[in-house]
């Protein structure tokens, strides 16, 4: 049913093939934009559109998004941020591709991005606070642990699942709308749909990111 | 340029890389997505009743999803009347709300649809 499977042994495959697709333009995208910065005279950007303009744009947004949630020190989580960002986006609008599947329309794609997430934030957590770090699980008083422990942990183990189901059934529902639509309605009623489904890959990419710096913010904050 | 990563951040890099060449053999035993459709609801009853639940439990998410959506909207819009100038500041906001709440949405979308799996 989809374009990838034109190529003989991707049968069951064609999230893979789709997201290593995404994955390789991204690169060579960060290899142009490169290019361009070494070619680039004044710290200034110049107001051409080209890609290096397009990842500055972005990358100077999620920066301030990550400075109004994390706070001063947001600066070493930004690439990972807006990696996944960019990957999460390229992913979903793949999906605009006729014939293409969206990778995250399988919920392994969405799992893979969510348990990198879960990992990184405690990683980042541990690195922070060192052991102390599993004093967050405890809720603020000493004597509510017994209560608050059983309680943190589940809505801890919770979240790559809801990061990944969130984002798995947006855009599996999407494209199964698309797919119904234009069994009903060949070329007018799929634009309406396709033109919701624009915006909520864009959304929903956002929120992945915005929910991973959130977690990452309350895993490395030390306002107590 | 410096080396500035740490002992700790080292082995941990090594130990990472390890764990990633060994999960590339998972690949190989990734199905392809159809759900296993476990075909043992035979008898009438049960499928009229996977039916009901997947319709109604799907309507009822929806139900209190809409409302609540349309209050994050309201007050949205109460503030952009109060204050033309900050509906910058409060788009965001919104969105993200919306989001949020559209996911426990389809969090019972996705119960909805295994069961109405469960029945054909």
């Amino acid at each position: 049913m989809t374009l990838f499977t034109l190529i003989p042994g991707l049968k069951g495959y064609e999230h893979v093939a789709a997201a290593g697709l995404a994955a390789s333009l991204l690169l060579y995208g960060a290899y142009a934009a490169r290019e361009g910065l070494r070619a680039q005279t004044s710290p200034l950007p110049d107001g051409r559109g080209s890609v290096l303009n397009l990842f500055g744009l972005v990358i100077e947004w999620v920066r301030s998004m990550a400075h109004d949630i994390i706070g001063h020190d947001a600066d070493r989580y930004v690439p990972f941020l807006c990696a996944l960002f960019f990957y999460i986006l390229t992913c979903n609008l793949m999906g605009f591709i006729p014939g293409v599947a969206p990778p995250t329309s399988n919920i392994t794609t969405n799992w893979a991005c969510a348990i990198t997430v879960f990992v990184m934030y405690n990683y980042w957590g541990f690195r922070a606070h060192g052991v102390g770090y599993l004093k967050h699980f405890a809720g603020p008083v000493l004597w509510l642990a017994w209560l608050m422990v059983p309680i943190e942990l589940v809505s801890h183990l919770v979240r790559p699942l809801t990061l990944s189901v969130r984002l798995y059934g947006n855009m599996m529902g999407d494209h199964t709308a698309l797919d119904s639509f234009l069994e009903i309605a060949p070329a007018a009623l799929p634009m309406l749909i396709m033109t919701l489904g624009l915006l909520v890959a864009l959304i929903q990419a956002l929120i992945f990111m915005i929910l991973s710096a959130i977690y990452i913010a309350l895993a490395v904050a030390e306002g107590h | 340029m410096d080396n500035r990563t740490g002992r700790f951040t080292r082995i941990l890099w090594v130990l990472f890389a390890m764990v990633a060449a060994g999960a590339a053999s998972a690949w190989a035993q990734e199905a392809p997505g159809a759900p296993a459709a476990a075909a043992a609801a035979g008898v009438g009853s049960v499928k009229v009743a996977l039916a009901l639940a997947a319709g109604f439990g799907i309507a009822i998410a929806v139900f209190g999803g809409a409302l609540s959506q349309g209050r994050v909207v309201t007050a949205a819009m109460e503030g952009i009347a109060r204050n033309p100038g900050s509906s910058g500041q409060m788009l965001i906001p919104m969105i993200i709300g919306l989001a949020l709440i559209e996911s426990l949405v389809i969090y019972a979308l996705i119960i909805s649809l295994s069961l109405s799996g469960k029945i054909g």
